[in-house]
């Protein structure tokens, strides 16, 4: 990683399509107030978000969403270079291990499970952060 | 049915059997009347012989007397006369008389006859003397000496002795004609009743063949006409039920179609006759024999339900169906009835019900997500806020927002489940480890509880092969429901134990027990205990039938029993799993055979046994045939020494396919078996003493060439789950290579032929069904189509079977599979039997 600090804020990057979810987890995430979060309705905003010069340092994304599902946005950051080691979690109701396995070998980096534990995701969050930070560095 | 006509049947049999006998009888009896008519008719020809000679007796009796007479006449008028003329008649009647004599004793005579003739003759011969005598006498003295001897009166005396005999005679003829004339008419009317006997048995065996064929042609009627009615029956059921008939026969033409099948593919009913099956749906693609390529074996069809076949119908449209086959052997070889199910609606109604849960997965469990989030937050970050009894409320609205994702994730994963749609991934597990996780997830509601968990595991690792999130799901399920019941500051016990060839775990509360009535049903949809302990929220009713699918999917078995302290005891099993091996140990476990002595195979028995390779023991060499007839073995542990009761033993393996290549261990006494064994395919020797890491080694190198020999199968399909349970389901039976894509595929191929290819056709790089002109030629390679997609329109022929994803698909290609490499494995045994003929012919 470069020199980031774990005292910085971590920019987190949210799109989900359900509204009353994307309040949830803008309340969930808001109890961790080292998090700076950015959350999008749309995969096609998110990315508009970013262009228009929010740098995530994380991005979790919802994966059955219409037009362009988590993938989709997933593929759209990994064809930028300075995404290409972006940490991404989906966010999914469908989480059996082999899907989560799958979802590793399309490029996601974690999954996290709907229904989340409202209280807990802002740390699951930056478990997941400082995990797949941790593998970067290995490799 | 059977036994109502049985008596009947019976009582025919013996009616036939009385007619038959009748009917012999009564030619013999004929032939006995014709041989007693012979006889009364040849008695009756010599009574009138008999009668005959008797008038000619009495003809010729007269005669006698008359030339007698005669002569007497001219012997008088001699005497009287001196004239020598007179003497002419004398002499006639002399010559006459001596004849007819001679005549009469040509006759057969009674004794009482003879001595009566005799009598006569002498008597004549007296009187000719006599007569001789009066004519010398007139010759020499003249008449009047010749009147005096006359006078005497002795020639008059013999002639009257002579009308006496001859009147005797005369009598008994007449006496002997009349007996004989009686005996006769008896005998005629004898003859008479016996014809009239044998016109009446004649006539009797007409009426009897009349009765006879009469009654025949009665039953063959009624026969007939049953035989009709249950045609007319039968047809009628034919016609009427709502499945398509298709009588095939063993060429694989259609002989017969039901009002259905007519209805279902558009044809009128006889249209199709004659016609192949493969006009309206391939039951069996590929080459050769229809039977053969049905996959009809000495056992059966090794695949009697076909899921998913495209059906053509006459409008040039296709509609899926699936199949029932049933066979109907039949004196011109077996017969194949199937019953064709369209199942467009079926499909549509799946496709629906998939939909409608994908709908209630997303949209049921997205509002969820929103109330369990709000509730939860509310509960955390606003608790201190909230007076108590609202933040009870809040928590009840959690829990049982939780208990609907619970509800609808049990719904989606039964359904699931039993649509064998549910992908696992088998991995081989500690049931321990497993157990453990189980036990940390439910220690949280345990400690809420006041529950104390006990874990019981057995020392020894236990390994199963299994899914270990789905086993945790069936443990948790237990385990919360022992919770669940069990009263403050009791005990919930987990039991995981090997037990034989199955891993065994239980679960064991201090709870109220299960309710009898409850007992048959529990691992049904929602069988649930209407008394919940206060203060415990219900499950979802589910979680128990889920767990009975997940286990029945390991391939082991879920039980409940009461406990002996009143409580439950919920028990499952489950495999175990030789990691050695890499093959379940229920029975189809590698197998060895040892011949040596006893106390040292027994040892070596031991050894493997901690291996999970079983072995059998014999001590003779006898013996030997014997085990490989019964079991498949692996290898052979041969002690050479076992030979001796058996030399021809080498010849008897090595001329039998299957055990040529049997893998031998030999073990020897110090020296090497050398040239003893060199007819078996011996891979090593192991010295005495036996050596154990010898014994592994030669053990490893038998196992991993067990392995080798296994067929290779290689399967291409982009969907890596589809690839793992596939892998999963053969695994034990095949070696299997992995291919996401045509290329990979085709560098697979390159490198080492499969025995069999199954693939997908819609692949990253193309369509699978490029690989069909690759994989054909000479020695085709049998490919399974087995893809999600359906395809209109056949494919090449080398297409051993199409086989479409969908509900127990997985079992469809897993027999297809079984089938085809039974076929290729029976193909090699013969091709090696006759390499080994022709080569023994040399």
């Amino acid at each position: 990683m470069d020199a980031r600090r774990f005292s910085d804020r971590l920019k987190v990057i949210y799109v989900d399509d359900e509204p009353d979810i994307r309040i949830i987890v803008e309340m969930a995430l808001a109890l961790d107030p080292s998090l700076d979060v950015r959350i999008a309705p749309s995969g096609r905003e998110a990315l508009g978000i970013i262009a228009n010069g929010f740098v995530p340092d994380i991005a979790l994304l919802d994966l059955m969403m219409p037009e362009m599902s988590g993938k989709d946005v997933l593929a759209h950051l990994r064809d930028m270079p300075q995404f290409a080691k972006l940490p991404v979690l989906f966010i999914t109701a469908n989480a059996r291990q082999a899907d989560v396995d799958r979802y590793i070998n399309e490029g996601a980096d974690g999954v996290i499970t709907k229904p989340f534990d409202p209280l807990s995701l802002a740390r699951n969050v930056r478990d997941h952060f400082e995990r797949i930070s941790a593998l970067r560095e290995s490799e | 049915m059977t036994g109502e006509e049985d008596p009947p049947g019976q009582s025919r049999s013996f009616e036939l059997r009385a007619g038959l006998a009748v009917l012999l009888l009564i030619p013999l009896l004929l032939a006995a009347l014709a041989f007693w008519f012979g006889t009364e008719y040849r008695r009756l020809g010599s009574s009138e012989d008999e009668v005959r000679q008797g008038h000619a007796r009495q003809l010729l009796i007269s005669e006698l007397f008359s030339s007698i007479k005669d002569a007497e006449t001219g012997q008088r008028g001699f005497v009287i006369t001196g004239n020598e003329a007179f003497l002419e008649p004398y002499r006639e009647g002399r010559r006459d008389a001596q004849e007819l004599l001679q005549a009469l004793w040509a006759y057969p005579t009674t004794e009482v006859d003879r001595r009566g003739l005799e009598r006569f003759q002498q008597i004549s011969e007296e009187k000719f003397r006599e007569m001789e005598r009066v004519i010398g006498l007139r010759r020499s003295g003249g008449l009047a000496t010749a009147s005096a001897a006359v006078s005497e009166g002795y020639g008059k005396k013999l002639m009257d002795q002579l009308r006496s005999e001859a009147e005797k005679a005369r009598a008994t003829e007449a006496q002997r004609l009349t007996q004989t004339l009686a005996r006769q008419n008896e005998r005629t009317r004898t003859t008479e009743q016996i014809s009239w006997f044998i016109v009446a048995m004649v006539a009797l065996t007409f009426i009897g063949i009349g009765v006879l064929f009469w009654r025949s042609e009665h039953r063959r009627a009624s026969y007939e006409r049953v035989a009709r009615e249950a045609a007319a029956r039968r047809r009628a059921i034919f016609d009427s039920t709502l499945d398509a008939l298709v009588l095939i026969n063993p060429s694989g033409s259609i002989e017969t179609i039901n009002r259905a099948a007519s209805q279902l593919f558009g044809y009128p009913e006889n249209d199709l006759i004659r016609r192949d099956i493969s006009l309206i749906v391939d039951l069996a693609p590929g080459e050769g024999l229809f039977l053969d390529r049905i996959g009809l074996t000495g056992k059966g069809l090794a695949e009697p339900f076909r899921h998913n076949l495209a059906a053509h119908r006459a409008d040039g449209s296709t509609i899926p169906v699936e199949a029932a086959l049933g066979t109907m052997p039949l004196p011109d070889g077996v017969h194949i009835v199937a019953a064709l199910r369209d199942i467009s609606e079926r499909e549509k109604v799946e496709r629906i019900k998939d939909q409608f849960l994908s709908t209630v997965s997303h949209e049921l469990r997205t509002p969820l997500t929103s109330i369990v989030g709000s509730l939860g937050l509310l509960r955390g970050s606003l608790g201190q806020e909230f007076p108590a009894a609202m933040l009870r409320l809040v928590v009840i609205a959690e829990n049982n927002a939780n208990r609907l994702i619970r509800l609808v994730n049990d719904l989606l994963d039964i359904e699931k489940l039993e649509a064998g749609e549910m992908s696992f991934d088998f991995q081989p597990v500690d049931l321990r480890d497993v157990g453990t996780r189980a036990l940390d997830a439910v220690r949280g509601m345990a400690e809420n509880q006041n529950v104390e968990l006990i874990a019981d595991f057995a020392a020894d690792p236990v390994m199963v092969r299994g899914d270990a999130e789905r086993l945790i799901q069936v443990f948790n399920n237990l385990l919360a429901n022992a919770i669940r019941f069990t009263p403050a500051e009791k005990t919930v016990c987990l039991q995981i134990t090997r037990r034989n060839s199955h891993a065994e775990a239980s679960v064991i509360d201090s709870g109220p027990g299960i309710d009898a009535e409850l007992r048959n049903r529990l691992f049904t949809r929602f069988a649930q205990s209407i008394q919940v302990p206060a203060g415990q929220t219900r499950g979802t009713g589910l979680g128990l039938a889920i767990s009975r699918e997940i286990v029945r999917n390991h391939g082991g078995g879920i039980w409940y029993t009461p406990a002996t302290t009143g409580g439950s005891v919920f028990s499952f099993n489950l495999p175990v799993w030789n990691t050695v091996t890499g093959q379940p140990e229920n029975g189809a476990a590698p197998r060895v055979l040892i011949c040596a002595n006893e106390a040292e195979a027994r040892g070596i028995a031991d050894a493997l046994e901690n291996r999970s390779v079983r072995a059998d023991v014999v001590d003779t060499a006898s013996a030997i045939m014997t085990a490989f007839a019964q079991q498949h073995y692996v290898a052979l542990l041969l002690d050479y020494h076992c030979l001796g009761d058996n030399p021809r033993l080498l010849h008897e393996i090595h001329s039998d396919p299957s055990l040529r290549t049997l893998p031998v261990i030999a073990i020897a006494g110090g020296e090497e078996p050398g040239a003893k064994l060199a007819s078996l395919d011996v891979v090593d020797w192991i010295p005495r003493p036996l050596d154990a890491i010898r014994l592994n080694t030669a053990l490893a190198s038998v196992m991993a060439r067990a392995r080798h020999a296994m067929p290779l199968i290689l399967h291409v399909d982009d969907d890596t789950d589809t690839l793992e349970i596939t892998a999963a389901a053969l695994e034990g039976r095949a070696r299997m290579a992995r291919a996401t894509d045509l290329a990979s595929a085709r560098e697979m191929i390159a490198q080492d032929r499969p025995d069999v290819v199954i693939v997908d056709l819609g692949l990253p790089d193309g369509c699978g069904e490029q690989l069909l002109g690759e994989l054909g030629g000479e020695a085709a390679i049998p490919v399974i189509i087995y893809s999600a997609q359906e395809r209109n329109g056949a494919f090449a022929s080398e297409v051993a079977a199409v086989l479409t994803k969908s509900r127990r698909s997985l079992s469809t290609l897993v027999e297809t599979i079984n089938d085809i490499l039974a076929r290729q494995k029976q193909t090699a045994q013969q091709t090696a039997q006759q390499a080994a003929e022709t080569s023994d012919g040399r």
